[in-house]
């Protein structure tokens, strides 16, 4: 991993960090007081439904929209510092690319638009991926498009890549080729990746790192290692159409009835004991309770809460 | 992917990277002339076609003039239907630039930054390591320059014809298109006209919708601007007894009010004791003594030129003013 230290600041080992955090469109907040940080070198899945503030939170960080309140720092510096804009690089949903450029005149307009620019990196993504260099963006197929974003994402030489879903318009094919090579190319530089992304399965494939929004809101934040474990799948039989009392010591998140059977998904807080069949959830499993249930309490790993600075800073 | 196109990139991976070719262009310009190659390329051949027509007609006009004897005949002995002929070419090529502003605003200011915010491109750029402001600065005046350049060059040439045409060019200067289309009124008029597409196309974000926004909006402000004309300057004014013969000088001024006036100075109408069994002393009754001409003369015309492009000019600044001013505040 980079050596994070060289910019000077600790700060500089969190590559987002939101304090209070929120956006207003006229009378809906599409986000809102938002307060959680991803450290650098993770592969962060941003998770949520739609409408729960993903694109925003992106948008925030990349300038595109202002904050009506609280603030966004990258790398601990502001998000609308003069300096910061080299350091993160964007991929938006749609992809949008001049049509009528070549693919190498889509590569130079990265060339001479960022002071950093990797020329042979990029390259070297748009070649393994057999797009002819002297072809129009309009010709190319979408996974095509998508791989010549990438290189022009990884041709800034960011350290955090921001990754609107990403890979939503991808056939299975393409997908698990721009995967790994979204994976591959954050190992090979140490960049921090923030995806936002519908696709549980590729979430826990991908990311060791979770930030799960709903209605504007952090609803789960931290590392995948730490949330997921800390969740257990109980079965078990109802008493009087309620959930065992038993139960109440701990975290409920989601619980689902047939019959007289029960199957909660539980925080725990402390041993369970009980009449019960216990399971590990997945994280999968974890995520689908938290999205069906935006009423339950937040949860945040110490690392993803901003001034948890001296223990999580080995 | 076929086969095909596989073996074909193959064969260029395998060569090492090639130099990258001498840049003339660096950064935003060369991203902003790639862009907009093809306005660039259709106000160069606009300009060229049109200055060549141009050449054309003018060379056309001297050959016709000195076949028909002149300057060595005095301009009065030159045949009328000739003399209408060159009217009439000066009014219609004059009248086809005095639109140019307008087309410059609908097809190279509206679409400017609404193409971009329909395609996403313009979050594309604004996502390198470029802010919004300079990439609207470079947009903004690479636009700006073409187009006082397009219709800069285009109103030299018309005014090189209109002179060329000496006495038979038309006397009224103040409302023909000689006014709006040569001098510094021309380029003005462009930037108006280009601003206002620009932001137009900034607060609409639709080609289509700011593209028609703004030929209506434009062309009624060139309208308007002719018709509020003769408030740039105060027309003189030149009294001349009743009886007496008209003076020579109106006839190449341009006569813009005429009545008649009193020894002390009061106006009535052009049309006083005109149903008056006996006019003459029916105005006699009135104490009127005087033929007054209000008229503007040529030598107001450069004042009233550059009166007009500065407000051109200030109209032009404060809306791109709003528009950087707007994209320092909030995001596109």
């Amino acid at each position: 991993m980079r050596d994070t230290t060289t910019y000077g600041t600790a700060d500089a080992r969190w590559a987002l960090e939101a304090r209070g955090l929120g956006k207003r469109y006229r009378r809906r907040w599409a986000l809102k007081d938002c307060t959680f940080r991803v450290p650098a070198g993770r592969i962060a899945a941003l998770v949520g439904p739609n409408g729960a503030g993903k694109s925003t939170l992106l948008n925030l960080a990349t300038r595109l929209a202002e904050p009506s309140a609280g603030e966004l720092r990258i790398f601990g510096a502001p998000a609308d510092a003069p300096g910061t804009m080299g350091r993160w690089a964007y991929l938006g949903q749609d992809k949008p690319l001049f049509k009528r450029f070549t693919v190498e005149q889509t590569l130079r307009m990265g060339r001479e638009l960022n002071p950093g620019w990797d020329q042979r990196a990029a390259e070297r993504i748009v070649r393994s991926g057999q797009v002819p260099l002297d072809a129009r963006v309009e010709t190319l197929s979408g996974g095509q498009r998508t791989r010549l974003a990438f290189a022009l994402a990884f041709g800034k030489r960011p350290e955090l890549l921001l990754l609107d879903e990403p890979m939503a318009d991808l056939d299975p094919v393409a997908r698990d080729e721009i995967g790994s090579l979204l994976l591959s190319e954050a190992a090979e530089h140490g960049t921090t990746v923030l995806m936002s992304s519908h696709l549980l399965s590729e979430i826990e494939d991908m990311c060791d790192y979770l930030v799960v929004l709903a209605e504007g809101r952090v609803r789960m934040a931290g590392e995948a290692d730490e949330l997921v474990p800390m969740h257990t799948l109980v079965t078990g039989v109802t008493e009087e159409d309620a959930l065992p009392a038993a139960l109440n010591a701990h975290t409920v998140i989601e619980v689902r009835t047939s019959g007289r059977h029960f199957t909660a998904l539980v925080r725990r807080q402390g041993p369970l004991q009980g009449p019960w069949q216990l399971t590990e959830p997945g994280m999968e499993e974890v995520l689908l309770a938290y999205l069906r249930s935006p009423g339950a309490p937040a949860l945040l790993s110490p690392t993803a809460v901003p001034g948890h600075r001296e223990e999580s800073a080995a | 992917m076929s086969t095909l196109t596989r073996g074909a990139t193959d064969g260029r991976a395998a060569t090492a990277p090639a130099p990258a070719p001498a840049r003339r262009l660096r950064g935003l310009a060369w991203l902003v002339v790639r862009q907009h190659r093809t306005a660039l390329i259709a106000c160069a051949v606009a300009v060229v076609l049109g200055a060549a027509w141009i050449a054309y007609r003018r060379g056309a006009m001297l050959d016709t003039l000195h076949g028909a004897g002149w300057p060595a005949k005095p301009p009065s002995e030159v045949d009328g239907n000739l003399l209408n002929r060159i009217i009439n070419d000066l009014g219609s090529m004059g009248s086809s630039l005095a639109f140019l502003p307008v087309l410059l605003g609908v097809f190279l200011g509206a679409p400017l930054i609404s193409a971009d915010l329909e395609n996403g491109t313009a979050r594309l750029v604004t996502t390198q390591s470029v802010s919004r402001t300079r990439w609207l600065v470079w947009k903004v005046g690479f636009a700006l320059l073409l187009s006082a350049a397009t219709s800069g060059i285009l109103g030299l040439f018309y005014a090189w014809w209109w002179r060329s045409a000496g006495p038979f060019a038309p006397d009224d200067w103040l409302n023909s298109p000689v006014f709006a289309v040569t001098g510094p009124t021309g380029v003005a008029t462009a930037l108006f006209t280009t601003s206002l597409g620009i932001l137009a196309g900034a607060l609409l974000r639709r080609t289509v919708v700011s593209m028609a926004g703004t030929f209506l909006v434009s062309g009624f402000a060139l309208v308007a601007a002719e018709m509020f004309r003769p408030l740039l300057d105060s027309p003189r004014r030149l009294a001349y007894p009743v009886g007496a013969e008209r003076p020579a000088l109106l006839d190449h001024v341009v006569v813009v009010d005429e009545w008649f006036g009193t020894a002390s100075g009061k106006l009535y109408g052009w049309g006083t004791c005109a149903h008056d069994s006996s006019p003459e002393a029916c105005r006699s009754a009135l104490g009127i003594v005087d033929r007054v001409a209000d008229h503007y003369t040529k030598d107001q015309m450069a004042g009233m030129q550059w009166t007009a492009a500065a407000a051109f000019t200030v109209l032009a600044a404060a809306l791109v003013g709003a528009l950087l001013w707007r994209a320092r505040r909030r995001a596109l």
